[in-house]
Parts: C-alpha cells; sequence; structure tokens
C-alpha cells in the first residue's frame, strides 16, 4: 500500500499523531511525555501537619502525584531567568515553591471545607531519590511549613 | 481446518454496545464536580477561551445536564450533527478547566480524542452528501473506523515521544525505571497513608534497580507496542492480538506504578478488542462445526 493511499485510508490517524506531536501538552492534544524520559535522579513531594505526621493528600482533594506536579509548575518558572538575574539556588527554588504550594492549597474547595483547618502548620516535604549503584537511595527535607 | 474471516463490518448488537458504552466512558470522564478555585496554568483551550464560569458548579451543573441530554441523543444517532459537538465541546472544556490547574493529566485526552473523530466522521458524511459524492460506508462505521485511528494515534504518538525526548537512548535510560516504581509507590501510600501493598512494591522497585538490564528488555517489549499500534487498523485479528497485549500493558503498567490509565483500558475493550463481536463469532462458529459434525439421519 502506498503512502498516499495509506493516508486516504487513515485520515484521522495521521492527523492526530501530526497534531498531538506539535500542540505537544495543550488540551485536548497531548504527547504524552509521561515517562518519555528517565534519570537517576527523582523526587516526590508529600504533607505532614505540624507534628511532622504525614496526611493523606486525598483530604486536600488532590492525588500526591498532582501535588508534585502543582509543585514543580510552580518551581520551574523561578529557574527562567531574565538576562543577567542571578539564577536561586535549588533549596531557594524549594521553597518558594513550597510556600507556592500551600498558597494553592489554602484556596482549594475541598480545603475550606474542612473544619478543623488542616492548614496551620501544614508543612510541605520533599523526598529525593538517588540510583546508587543498583540501589535506591532516600533523602527527605522539609521546604515550606504554614504558620 | 479453516478458520473463516470474520467481517470487518459491525452488526448491529455490536455497534449498539459500543455506543452505550462508549457514552458511559463520556460520563466517567466528565467531572461533574470540580475542586478548583481558578484557572492558575490555563491549558489548551483554556487559552483560547475563558473557561472561568465552569468553576461555578451552577454553570457545571448545566453543562452536565446538557451533556447526559446530548449523549441522549448520540445513543438515539439523532440529530447528530447537533449532540456530537456539545458533547465534544462540553468534554474538552471541563477537562481543559482540570488540566489547568499546573498538574497535566493524561487519562481523558484519549476519550476527547475519539470523540474529535467521531465528530469530524459526522461532518464529513454530512460534506460527502452534500456534494453527491459516492459514499462508501455507513456513518456508524466511519465512526468506528475514525475512532480506532484515533485511540492508535494516542500510543503511536507516545511511542514516537519517548525516543524524541530521549534521543532515542529511552530503552536505555529504562534501566532507571526502579526509581520511578519506588516514587509511584509512595505516592499511592501519601494519597491514603494505606500500608497495603507498599513493602511490596518497594522491594520490587529495589529489585528493579538492581536488575536494570532485564527491566530495560521489558520497557523495549512496551515500546514496541506502542510503536506497533496502527496494525490495529488492518483488520479484526490484528486488533484482537494487539489490543490484548496493550490491555495487558496497561494491566502490568497498573500492578507495577499504580497508573491505571482507565480510559485507554476502556477504550480499548470497546472499539478495539470488542468481546461482544468475539464472543457471537466464537459462539456462531462452534455451533456451525457441531452442525457439520452430527450425523445425518439418513447415515446407516
Amino acid at each position: 500500500m502506498s503512502l498516499m493511499r495509506l493516508l486516504a485510508r487513515w485520515p484521522i490517524f495521521f492527523t492526530f499523531t501530526v497534531l498531538c506531536l506539535v500542540a505537544q501538552e495543550n488540551y485536548p492534544f497531548s504527547n504524552f511525555p509521561m515517562y518519555s524520559s528517565f534519570a537517576p535522579k527523582s523526587y516526590f513531594v508529600y504533607l505532614a501537619d505540624a507534628t511532622g505526621q504525614p496526611l493523606p493528600t486525598f483530604r486536600f482533594g488532590l492525588s500526591t502525584a498532582d501535588l508534585k506536579k502543582v509543585f514543580n509548575s510552580k518551581r520551574q518558572p523561578l529557574f527562567r531567568l531574565e538576562k543577567g538575574a542571578a539564577k536561586p539556588d535549588s533549596a531557594t527554588a524549594d521553597r518558594v515553591a513550597g510556600a507556592e504550594v500551600l498558597r494553592h492549597l489554602e484556596k482549594l474547595p475541598a480545603v475550606r471545607r474542612q473544619r478543623p483547618s488542616l492548614l496551620p502548620g501544614l508543612q510541605v516535604r520533599r523526598v529525593d531519590l538517588r540510583w546508587k549503584s543498583g540501589r535506591i537511595e532516600t533523602e527527605m527535607t522539609t521546604i515550606a511549613q504554614h504558620p | 481446518m479453516k478458520i473463516p474471516t470474520p467481517s470487518a463490518l459491525h452488526p448491529f448488537y455490536e455497534r449498539l454496545f459500543m455506543r452505550l458504552a462508549f457514552a458511559w466512558v463520556v460520563v466517567l470522564s466528565t467531572p461533574s464536580k470540580l475542586n478548583v478555585h481558578s484557572l492558575p496554568a490555563p491549558n489548551g483551550v483554556a487559552r483560547l477561551i475563558d473557561l472561568n464560569f465552569l468553576i461555578n458548579p451552577k454553570w457545571l451543573g448545566v453543562c452536565y445536564v446538557l451533556l447526559l441530554i446530548a449523549l441522549g441523543f448520540y445513543l438515539a444517532r439523532v440529530l447528530l450533527w447537533l449532540a456530537l459537538p456539545i458533547i465534544f465541546a462540553i468534554h474538552v472544556a471541563v477537562n481543559a478547566v482540570v488540566n489547568s490547574q499546573g498538574a497535566i493529566h493524561h487519562a481523558p485526552q484519549i476519550v476527547s480524542l475519539v470523540l474529535l473523530a467521531q465528530t469530524a466522521a459526522c461532518y464529513y458524511d454530512w460534506w460527502l452528501r452534500r456534494r453527491g459524492a459516492a459514499i462508501e460506508c455507513e456513518l456508524e462505521e466511519r465512526q468506528i473506523f475514525w475512532s480506532q485511528q484515533a485511540i492508535a494515534a494516542t500510543y503511536f504518538v507516545a511511542g514516537l515521544t519517548k525516543l524524541i525526548a530521549s534521543d532515542g537512548a529511552w530503552i536505555f535510560q529504562a534501566r532507571f525505571i526502579g526509581l520511578q516504581i519506588f516514587k509511584t509507590a509512595y505516592q499511592a501510600y501519601y494519597n491514603t497513608l494505606n500500608l497495603a501493598g507498599l513493602n511490596e512494591q518497594l522491594a520490587l522497585a529495589q529489585f528493579a534497580a538492581a536488575h536494570g538490564v532485564l527491566l530495560a528488555a521489558i520497557c523495549a517489549l512496551g515500546l514496541g507496542l506502542e510503536l506497533l499500534a496502527p496494525l490495529i487498523l488492518l483488520g479484526r485479528w490484528w486488533s484482537l492480538i494487539l489490543g490484548l497485549c496493550l490491555l495487558a500493558f496497561h494491566l502490568s503498567i497498573a500492578s507495577l506504578m499504580q497508573l491505571a490509565f482507565l480510559f485507554h483500558r476502556l477504550l480499548l475493550v470497546i472499539y478495539i478488542i470488542s468481546p461482544i463481536f468475539w464472543s457471537v463469532w466464537g459462539a456462531g462458529g462452534l455451533m456451525t462445526l457441531r452442525r457439520k459434525n452430527r450425523p445425518s439421519p439418513t447415515s446407516p
């Protein structure tokens, strides 16, 4: 079957393939980049109360994976700098993004509905994962805390 | 014994099943309640159209009722030219709001794309009729085939993206997948603080970290399946075999990495594997075989 005949027979397949690759992450299109590359390090973020006890993320109306995506969306822009501006160090970027996550949580309807409030003393914690000679090592840091 | 070739056309009972099941998937993949306060990171159509009105539960409720009415028309195949764009617009708008929270989900896109394919098929059919051109196939047959093309495209794109994003080195990088299993195991635990299965997942992650080559080989199979997804468009047998392989691929990802991809799985079952067709076809074949083997009443 020639390419032209295939194009005529599978118009949606070819059109959607091109549109998804070009439009990338623009709903309803996506290039489906999840797990498209792997590195020997990764991390995740979770929430803990004032005493450091973990809190189920579902109580905030979102998943732990979403929490990381929100954190990442606040953190990444900090590294898009104007010419001549100093690059923030990783720990500072974490602190700023962590505080932004707390502000994001404050506004969520699922959080505002809860009594007593989940917010006082709420901690955002980051766990770094590293692949070292066939073993996974972890390191936890508290990056932000609600007053 | 020669195996008869199944018809490429879809009998009425199969089309009815597809319609009902797809309408159910549309309902499942359209949230009726949103836990959002604004659109802090507008995505896709939310960049083009102000969708803030959907944050108001009243407007969301109105859209949901409209969606259900339009799905009723879709099921009855009445006013499809109107019902399909409404279903597509509401599905895209609500999910664009969900994806505009700074966290992009990759679950509902496939449903939106199938809706877009069905809407396009509907308008293409209308255009052909208006031109007086020869209609090669019935509208619903075209909708099914274009839906299958949309599904194949999503898998193919996912495979291509892996090659593009990793500069072709995805299989070599896949030895680090143990880290991702470890991360998703903890993320699943922190969702609910339910310890069930956590230790097993962590042990599996450490095993994967220690046996990277084995994991890379398994991942290569998954990538191969994604890149071969267009073959599902070659006919019933290809659809069945590749559809079952893709479903098995999803089930293994779900158990390894807690990634459900529910809508992908459901659409594979509805449009690609089509168990209802194969059950009827298999039962029909068995009955024919029995009839042939039954001794004739005139034989001694």
